[in-house]
This record gives structure tokens, C-alpha cells and sequence, in this order.
């Protein structure tokens, strides 16, 4: 029952958003001043969001089994931040740390995801940098966001969403991140994603961790 | 890291014949608009399956990227078109191949598949994502161009010592460090220099516990004859990366090599389950089927394998030789010469030399008085084949009796029973060698062995 009310909820916000950018590229078109760029971002991210609802339907409906490739890492953020400064990410400087170079096995699309959602968020809230760390720690791969904003509320609880869909995209990110599993020795790892505060750059930090 | 920006690409796509392949005009164009803006201008174009390949016959050049989508017409899909491509040699391992695709379930068909494309791209993309990415499998190209080359020429030396001298480069000992160390391990293992190539993975592994390297390891170990050891590395990749589907491949082929082909062709008919679109795992299967004398299962699969893929005139050559097996295997010469009546000349040339083997074993087995003075004109070759694979064995085996050259069917027969003593070989050698009336030959062959 909670389950598809979480289903519910995150067709009915996605909804919304569709139907929203929907709105706004009808309306450039219309206007005098044709500005089809405009149109064509609002049309794309519709279908971006489309495409991301229903992977959001598959994983929680079907519990779905997430394809896994090696995918490189660095490529991976490459893809990420540009996908993020499409979708309107405002121009602020992303410096990369990297210390780990190579592939991994990953659900290269969901992982995607993740990444473009936590971009877009530090971007939104940054004054004027972001900074990205890869690395690995204890065998998992590690991917921070830094940015230099007021960071994250303390009251932000990584939990199931509330019916207005608040914190569904973190919700989601969880899971994803959550089918991540991997042995080491004895113990069965799984990923996982912790907000907290960014002591390079004071502001928030995302931490992804893949096993 | 220096953050991507479209202006600063350095490859020149003015040069680069493109092949899109979409059944959408609408899409093609826009396809043609995205490439024009990076400055190519040599597009062909595909409509659908068949189209493709027959553009790809007629162009008087290789296409140098192919940006492919992957729902075709008639139940077929990019995927099978991208195998096809490879396997018939109508592009070569240094041609870029995209996938375009609106579905992600195509990570599904990439994990699975023993062929991937050099990347794919999920619709809708901007340009700019587009350019980005062939920008980044076309710097490896560039990078790998030389080694494929000396690999296109079967200069398994030459594409070693590339490789040697790319690892020296900022970029081969950076970014591309384990793209270098991988191809070497993988083109060691193809040039039959299976220590250095353990040495090699395991070098590799020191550094990182990737599974792919893993795999390598257990595929060298196997043709190392530590078949043990080999499949206790398969079932701990298998164990710690449940979704990592080309370990289920190794452990087929590992069961395989110690002539369980029960459990090998069990293990393959899951997998294919899983994923019933990847057309060399269901050869596999059949040949796993034929070994293990289900020929039920060989036939139906080998059936559904002719139906899905004979699109093109030269159907696929391990398609026909296997249907020329099971075809001799229940002595119906007829058939067989059906089978292989369909490889021609040039298809026959440009086939490995394993293949030209089995075709030409497989001919002179059905019809000798014809066929014999070409198996002959092969036999040095045929003779200094170090570890023949099982089924070309076998091939070899018919045609020496048929041919009446009994001492290359006892050289062949020792060979394998040498290399893979099991049950089921002698088994079937036995039954070849009593049809052919030489019982007393194989009988040497066993005293032989042991």
C-alpha cells in the first residue's frame, strides 16, 4: 500500500513537471519572438523527465534488477556536468579532483541520473563553485559534490518522500544507489549516498559511495 | 580533468564517411543536421536492416562512424545488425559504431551482449552530448589506430610491440593505462602466449580487482589447462557481481573445455533465456548442444538462428558450419554441401583460418573425389595447428577418414584426446573412427594416449 502511494506520488510529480514544460514551450512558440532553443530545452527536459518517471515506475514496481557495465568514471562526470549545464544549470566553476581514473561496474543510466539531479541541486544553491571529488576508499568508489552555498538544511532526512513528493528525488537516488551490491570477503556491501556539510568549500556535500 | 566544451574537439570529422541507420527520415536528417554541424559531410544512409548492409556492399569505402538506431524493422534490432557488421567484416574493429537508442533497456542488451558497440546514447541528446561522446571513442581510436591495424593484418606480433611502445605515451601510461594493459593480456591470449598473458592479468589484477580482468585470467588459466583453478575464479566473479552476465559466457566455455558440456550447454540455455536477442551465445548454445548430442535442442536452436539472421546472402559462416555438422553428423552429404554451397570465394578469403579449415574438412568429409586435393593442398597448416579447437578437431577427424588419409585423422584424434580427455570426445571419436571402419586405428590412438 505505502509502496504505491511512493508510485503515486512520483507519477503525479512527474506529471506536473511534463506537464509544466509542456506549458512553457507552447507558449514560446506562440509568442512574437519565436525562440525555438527555448522551446527545444523545455520539450527535451519533458522528455527527459518522462523517460526518468519511468524508470522510477520500473524500479519500484518490479524491483527491477539494474544492468550493470563497466562504465569509466571520469566519462561519467563528463556526461553528467554536461547534461546538468543543459538542462539550465546557471555558470558556476567545476573544478574536478580526480584520483581514480578507470571503470566501474555501475547502472550507467541510473547513476547518470543521480549525478545530473545532485549537480542541478549544488548548482542551485552555490555562490560560485563546485567542486568534485572521485576517489576510492576501502575497495568503493567514491563520488563527492562540494559547493560553497548555505549547505543542507540540518533537518533533511534521506527517508521516503512526503505526498507533496518532497525529498523523492533523493528517495529514488537511494534505491538506486541501494542495488548497488557487491561482496567484500564475508560482507554483502551496498551503496549508498550521505549529505553533509563540505569542509573544502563550506557548503553542502553529496557523497556517493559504490561498492 | 579539463571540463568538455564542443569548440575545443580536435577531431577532424570533415574526413569521417558516416552510415546512419534509422527507418525515420525525420530522424536521419536530423541526424545529418547534428553531423553537418561538426563538420562532416560524407553521410550514407541506412533505412532499415537490410538497406544498411546492402549501402555498406556498394560503398566504395568502409564508413568510418556508424551511428545506428537500435529498434529495426521486422523484429530486428541494432544489436544483431552491429554483430553481423563485425562478424562479416563489413567494418572493422577501428570503425566507431554508436548505438542510438530510446529505450534503456538497451543496458540490458550491452551487459549481456560479447560484442559491444563503442558506446550508445539514449534519446533525446543534445548535439552537443552526441559530439562529446564520438569525440571521446574517436580519441581512442586514434590512440589504438596502429594496433588495429597490425591486428586487421594478423600481425599479432606487430600489434603486441605497438602496444609496448603505446604504453610509453603520457596517454598510455595515464587515462588509457588499462586500456593498453587489457588489449595486451587479450591479443597475448589470441597469439597463443598464454603465460605471458597470466602474467599479464594477474599483473593487472595487482593494481585493481576488476572483473573483466578476472575473467581473462580464468579464460588464460583455462586455455593453460588449469581448469580448476580457472573455474574457482569464474564462480567468485560470478558470486561477486551477480549481474555481470559475460561471467555466465566464461563458465560455459571453462565447463566446456572439461568436456562437461551438459553443464555448459545448462548454463548457456539460462543465459540465453535471460536475454534471447544475442545471437552468438545462442551459437554457442547450439555448438554446446551438438557436443553434448542433444541434437534436438542443436537443430531447434540452429533453426531459430537461420530464420532470425539470413537476411543477407552470405548468411553467417558459424551459422552454415554448424548446420553442416549436424548435417554430416547424421550423414546426409546432400545437406551439407547446401550448407557450405552458400560461402562464397571472397566470403571463404576473408573467414579466420580455423573457419577455412572447417569448411573445407566438411566438404572434402561429404564429398571426397571432389573436395580432397583441396583439404590436401591445406594439410601443413592443418597439421602444425597447436590446441585445434574441439569442433574443428572433429571436423578434421571426418575428412582424414573420408579422404582415406588415415594419418591425418589419428594425428587430428590424438591431438584432441590429448588435449581434452574426456569421456565424451572418446566417446565420439570412437563412434567416427567404427563408421570409417578403423576401429583398429582408434585402438592405437587409446594406447596411445594413456
Amino acid at each position: 500500500m505505502t509502496e504505491n502511494f511512493i508510485l503515486a506520488d512520483i507519477l503525479a510529480s512527474g506529471v506536473h513537471d511534463v506537464k509544466n514544460n509542456l506549458f512553457s514551450a507552447e507558449s514560446q512558440l506562440l509568442s512574437g519572438s519565436v525562440d525555438t532553443e527555448a522551446a527545444c530545452v523545455m520539450i527535451r527536459s519533458a522528455s527527459i523527465r518522462l523517460s526518468k518517471m519511468l524508470s522510477a515506475y520500473h524500479l519500484l514496481r518490479h524491483d527491477l534488477q539494474l544492468p550493470m557495465n563497466m562504465i569509466n568514471v571520469p566519462d561519467l562526470i563528463e556526461d553528467a556536468i554536461l547534461q546538468a549545464k543543459e538542462s539550465g544549470a546557471k555558470k558556476v566553476s567545476i573544478a574536478i579532483n580526480q584520483a581514480f581514473g578507470e571503470d566501474w561496474l555501475l547502472a550507467r543510466e541510473e547513476i547518470n541520473d543521480v549525478l545530473v539531479n545532485a549537480l542541478q541541486n549544488a548548482d542551485r544553491f552555490a555562490k560560485n563553485q563546485i567542486e568534485i571529488g572521485i576517489y576510492l576508499a576501502e575497495q568503493n568508489l567514491v563520488l563527492e559534490i562540494h559547493d560553497d552555498g548555505p549547505g543542507f538544511p540540518d533537518d533533511l532526512k534521506i527517508g521516503k518522500p512526503d505526498l507533496k513528493g518532497h525529498g523523492l528525488g533523493l528517495f529514488i537516488a537511494t534505491h538506486i544507489t541501494a542495488h548497488h551490491k557487491r561482496r567484500h570477503g564475508e560482507q554483502m556491501v551496498e551503496g549508498s549516498i550521505q549529505l553533509g556539510k563540505s569542509e573544502r568549500l563550506g557548503g553542502g556535500l553529496f557523497t556517493l559511495r559504490l561498492p | 580533468m579539463t571540463i568538455y566544451n564542443p569548440q575545443t574537439s580536435t577531431v577532424n570529422y570533415k574526413d569521417k564517411v558516416f552510415l546512419v541507420i534509422d527507418d525515420q527520415a525525420s530522424t536521419r536528417q536530423s541526424l545529418r543536421t547534428t553531423i553537418q554541424n561538426m563538420g562532416g559531410v560524407q553521410v550514407i544512409f541506412g533505412a532499415n536492416y537490410k538497406d544498411a548492409i546492402t549501402k555498406l556492399k556498394i560503398s566504395r569505402r568502409v564508413p568510418d562512424i556508424v551511428l545506428c538506431d537500435f529498434n529495426l524493422e521486422e523484429g530486428r534490432d541494432g544489436q544483431q545488425l552491429f554483430e553481423e557488421m563485425r562478424k562479416s567484416k563489413l567494418i572493422y574493429e577501428h570503425t566507431i559504431f554508436m548505438m542510438v537508442t530510446s529505450e534503456r533497456s538497451y543496458e540490458n542488451v550491452m551487459s549481456v551482449a560479447e560484442l559491444s558497440p563503442d558506446d550508445y546514447i539514449l534519446k533525446p541528446f543534445t548535439p552537443d552530448l552526441l559530439h562529446l561522446r564520438l569525440d571521446r571513442v574517436a580519441a581512442k581510436k586514434i590512440f589504438l589506430k596502429h594496433f588495429y591495424i597490425a591486428k586487421l593484418k594478423n600481425d599479432l606480433a606487430g600489434a603486441i610491440s605497438v602496444l609496448d611502445h603505446l604504453e610509453l605515451t603520457s596517454e598510455g601510461s595515464g587515462a588509457y593505462r588499462f586500456l593498453v594493459k587489457r588489449n595486451r593480456a587479450e591479443t597475448l591470449l589470441l597469439a597463443n602466449r598464454t603465460a605471458d598473458a597470466i602474467r599479464h592479468y594477474e599483473a593487472i589484477l595487482a593494481i585493481h580487482p576488476f572483473p573483466w580482468a578476472k575473467l581473462g585470467l580464468a579464460r588464460a588459466l583455462a586455455v593453460d589447462k588449469n581448469l580448476t583453478k580457472a573455474q574457482k575464479l569464474i564462480d567468485q566473479v560470478v558470486e561477486e557481481n551477480p549481474h555481470y552476465l559475460s561471467a555466465f559466457d566464461a563458465k560455459a566455455e571453462v565447463c566446456q573445455a572439461q568436456g562437461d558440456f551438459d553443464t555448459a550447454q545448462r548454463i548457456l540455455q539460462e543465459t540465453v533465456n535471460k536475454n534471447p536477442r544475442n545471437w552468438s551465445r545462442k551459437q554457442s548454445l547450439a555448438e554446446a548442444a551438438m557436443l553434448n548430442n542433444d541434437e534436438i535442442t542443436a537443430r531447434s536452436v540452429m533453426d531459430d538462428l537461420l530464420k532470425n539472421s539470413l537476411v543477407t546472402n552470405d548468411a553467417n559462416v558459424t551459422d552454415r558450419l554448424n548446420l553442416a555438422r549436424l548435417a554430416i553428423k547424421v550423414k546426409n552429404t546432400h545437406a551439407v554441401m547446401e550448407a557450405l554451397s552458400g560461402i562464397s570465394e571472397s566470403l571463404f578469403e576473408s573467414q579466420e583460418e580455423n573457419d577455412q579449415i572447417s569448411i573445407l574438412a566438411l566438404k572434402a568429409a561429404a564429398n571426397p573425389s571432389v573436395h580432397a586435393p583441396e583439404l590436401e593442398r591445406h594439410r601443413n597448416d592443418i597439421i602444425s595447428l597447436q590446441i585445434p579447437p574441439l569442433l574443428l578437431g572433429i571436423d578434421v577427424v571426418r575428412a582424414g577418414l573420408a579422404t582415406k588419409d588415415i594419418e591425418l585423422a589419428t594425428r587430428m584424434a590424438t591431438t584432441l584426446m590429448k588435449n581434452k580427455t574426456t569421456r565424451m570426445v572418446s566417446d565420439e571419436l570412437s563412434v567416427i573412427f567404427t563408421a570409417a571402419k578403423q576401429r583398429a586405428a582408434f585402438q592405437e590412438i587409446l594406447r596411445l594416449v594413456n
